[in-house]
């Protein structure tokens, strides 16, 4: 890596932690209500034509549970966002258990009802909640379940068999190598 | 706004509009317009005339004798008597403190009774010093403002025994000031209260306003300001609670912003704005321009593999959605503009290939920032006439002739000894994605794959389909037949969804398991988006897929087109799109064999 990208990449993170540390949150949530800047994850949605997943920046609070975020993957990107849902409206989570570093995602089966079906529409949504799940600190495989049974698929495509990884091939290609690269988030 | 307050805070309210009432003078607005009646003082208490109120309220009036009037609105019904101060709410006594009566000539009603028990809001609007009236149903007459009539006689004293109400005030700190100034190009707020005040801060959207409030403050003679600035359109200054002065910044988009705590009060420090981004092609350069509020800071960044050029502004906040545009340019491929995080707007050029770029100086001043982008290697030479350096178009092949000019009926024999499993996806119970129109993906699957079957034993080919019926089979089933009769390549076909209408197009799904699995995904991709002149999304590399797993031949998972994209699901439903996809699909299965120099005999 040449110089003058290491340089860009410091001066991105400086500015980044610079930013965080002033509090400059351009971020807001539905209705009224500020959230408190506690803690910053990523929640990923897909682009409208369902050929990316690219994460959103949200501050949530401190001791924010893995069900609780899966619960905000469900409502949506933030309005005016250019992304698009991954999750059918009215998806009910029945419990999200951390084993290890697994995280046992039980889903209600009402989701198979609703889904669109299609393997574009089936790996967004699964790879949105494990994508999500996965930046949570601890978690690194995600398994779904419907109904606290195992289930091949969600909806004839993606193997649902075992637990998966964070998937870097759905990314947005963007700010390739320099997120990489950034010191944690304070 | 709180529109009730506890017991304490109504007395303590009412303290303030006395002291305000004496000293400056204070009008009643219902809801946003002056309200057409002059209020006076007596012993401490608001009192109005009725009529304006209660037809504000929506309420009905009606004078059962000269001293004694009801007023219902809702299911309440008031009935007062002039010089009386026990007043019936429902039939219940109630006290009024003050009871109704004549007033230079009018006779007045304590307002506090009536807003309580009209179900109306009351709040102190110190930005125009003015007690605001909400809730009301009723049209306020027009008229000309009123002004107050002083109470005289300073009968200002607080009543139940809160005198040490005023006492929360001492100390308090004010703010004296609120000015808007700009700093490089930037909106500056300076709050003055001449020492250190602590705050909240929220942005919101649906209109953009930054709310900051003042903690522990009074508002000194502070007004709205009227602005002139394309990032802040208006400062809007009210005493929101006791000791909390609400500013409100109207914006012309949501920005972000950073707030300074100093000795002498408060800064708000907006960021720019970026309101837009376009790309023009002039004279054999394509010229990025991105319209900036100030003069911001940014930085260039040329990256390869793939290439692309990132321009950052910093301290910057876009006022649109991040958005991605394809454009038809030689060189650019995309432009993408996101908010790549709080204060850094970014935007990058997606590039068609390697490129010289140079900013172009001195248009910053200007509100934008503008970089000039060419061809590499050809510095100022422009292009050749539009469309030579394009990339080829779709071949308008007909409909029965592969790339080398020959339809599948012409490769009799390639295929021979081929043993071919094709997988229609889903079936029975498992319809698969359902189209708008209510077409099902497994009939469509079936259809298709029956066509490539007719396709394929043209051509010589041995074809085995997991399903000839509307049946569900299992995933590993379905694999499972490559192994039982010693197939030497599968081909799943489906139909694509994903539940929003922007998705579109083909696209097939290998495992790199084996290495010519990519090979054969993107002759059948080629072959499909060739033949349909449908959206080319590409051959994914998908380890994951049940289908494919543990499967020891080459194998792909096509997905045609998106059956709950309304047109695509028209094209699938048309037989003959059916068959040119089904052609397509054994054209790429032909072309992989043809090319893997051991017919029949694929390892």
């Amino acid at each position: 890596m040449n110089s003058r990208v290491r340089l860009t990449i410091w001066v991105v993170c400086g500015v980044l932690v610079l930013g965080f540390a002033l509090g400059l949150a351009v971020f807001e949530r539905r209705g009224e209500t500020a959230l408190s800047t506690n803690e910053m994850l990523r929640l990923y949605f897909a682009t409208p034509d369902g050929s990316y997943l690219v994460d959103e920046l949200r501050l949530v609070p401190a001791g924010i549970s893995p069900k609780e975020v899966l619960e905000l993957l469900i409502q949506g990107p933030l309005p005016g966002s250019y992304l698009v849902r991954t999750i059918p409206v009215g998806t009910r989570v029945n419990s999200v258990k951390i084993n290890d570093t697994t995280a046992v995602v039980d889903l209600d089966k009402s989701i198979l009802k609703v889904h669109s079906g299609g393997s574009t529409g089936e790996l967004m949504t699964v790879y949105s909640i494990v994508n999500t799940l996965t930046s949570f600190p601890g978690i690194e495989r995600v398994r779904i379940l419907i109904d606290g049974e195992n289930v091949e698929t969600l909806a004839g495509h993606v193997d649902l068999s075992a637990p998966l990884g964070f998937d870097k091939t759905l990314l947005f290609a963007t700010p390739d190598g320099i997120e990489d690269e950034c010191p944690p988030l304070p | 706004m709180a529109g009730r307050c506890g017991t304490k805070l109504a007395v303590i309210f009412i303290i303030l509009v006395l002291s305000a009432c004496a000293e400056a003078g204070v009008s009643i607005y219902f809801d946003q317009e002056t309200a057409p009646v002059s209020p006076v003082l007596v012993k401490g208490q608001i009192m109005i005339p009725l009529g304006p109120l209660v037809e504000y309220a929506g309420a009905d009036l009606e004078w059962l004798n000269e001293e004694e009037v009801r007023i219902t609105r809702g299911g309440t019904v008031i009935v007062m008597r002039v010089g009386d101060p026990s007043a019936e709410v429902n039939g219940a006594p109630v006290s009024t403190n003050v009871p109704p009566q004549e007033v230079d000539k009018q006779i007045v009603f304590p307002l506090r009774f009536l807003v309580n028990n009209l179900s109306l809001s009351l709040e102190w609007d110190s930005s125009v010093s003015a007690l605001r009236l909400s809730g009301g149903t009723g049209k306020a007459k027009d008229s000309p403002k009123a002004s107050i009539e002083r109470a005289g006689n300073g009968d200002t004293g607080t009543e139940n025994g809160e005198e040490e109400a005023d006492s929360l005030f001492e100390d308090v700190p004010v703010i004296e000031s609120v000015r808007l100034d700009s700093l490089d190009g930037r909106p500056l707020l300076v709050i003055s209260s001449g020492r250190r005040v602590e705050h909240r801060e929220t942005l919101l959207a649906n209109p953009a306003r930054l709310v900051i409030d003042v903690l522990g403050v009074r508002l000194g003679e502070v007004t709205d300001l009227d602005v002139d600035d394309p990032v802040v359109s208006g400062v809007r200054v009210s005493q929101f609670e006791d000791t909390v002065v609400r500013i409100v910044l109207d914006l012309s988009a949501p920005t972000g912003y950073a707030v300074k705590e100093s000795d002498t009060g408060l800064s708000v420090h907006l960021f720019h704005q970026v309101s837009g981004v376009t790309l023009e092609r002039l004279a054999g350069r394509a010229t990025l321009s991105v319209l900036v509020s100030g003069s911001p800071r940014y930085e260039i960044n040329y990256l390869q593999s793939p290439e692309r050029l990132v321009l950052d502004v910093f301290e910057a906040s876009l006022t649109s959605a991040p958005c991605v545009s394809e454009v038809d340019d030689p060189v650019v491929k995309a432009v993408r503009v996101s908010q790549f995080a709080p204060g850094i707007a970014r935007i990058v050029l997606d590039l068609k290939q390697s490129v010289n770029y140079l900013p172009v100086p001195g248009v910053l001043s200007s509100g934008e920032i503008a970089v000039d982008l060419w061809e590499n290697g050809q510095p100022g030479i422009a292009y050749a006439a539009e469309g030579e350096n394009d990339p080829p178009l779709p071949s308008n092949v007909p409909d029965d002739i592969g790339e080398d000019g020959l339809g599948i009926e012409q490769r009799d024999g390639l295929l021979r000894g081929v043993r071919i499993v094709l997988d229609p996806g889903h079936g029975g119970v498992q319809p698969g994605a359902v189209g708008p129109a209510g077409t099902f993906e497994k009939d469509v699957n079936l259809a298709i794959a029956s066509m490539v079957e007719e396709f394929l034993k043209v051509a010589g080919a041995e074809v085995i389909l997991t399903r000839r019926d509307d049946r569900d089979v299992q995933l590993n089933e379905r694999a499972a037949v490559v192994s039982r009769v010693d197939a030497d390549l599968f081909v799943s076909i489906h139909a694509n969804a994903f539940g929003e209408r922007d998705a579109h197009g083909t696209e097939t799904l290998y495992n790199p398991v084996l290495p010519e699995n990519a090979r054969l995904a993107a002759e059948i991709q080629q072959a499909l988006v060739s033949e349909l002149g449908t959206v080319n999304r590409g051959t994914k590399v998908r380890q994951d897929l049940a289908v494919l797993r543990n499967m020891h031949v080459p194998a792909v998972l096509v997905e045609v087109a998106f059956i709950d994209h309304p047109h695509e699901e028209r094209l699938l439903r048309d037989e003959a799109f059916q068959r040119r996809a089904a052609e397509a699909i054994a054209l790429g299965i032909a072309a992989f064999i043809g090319n893997s120099g051991s017919q029949g005999g694929i390892e």
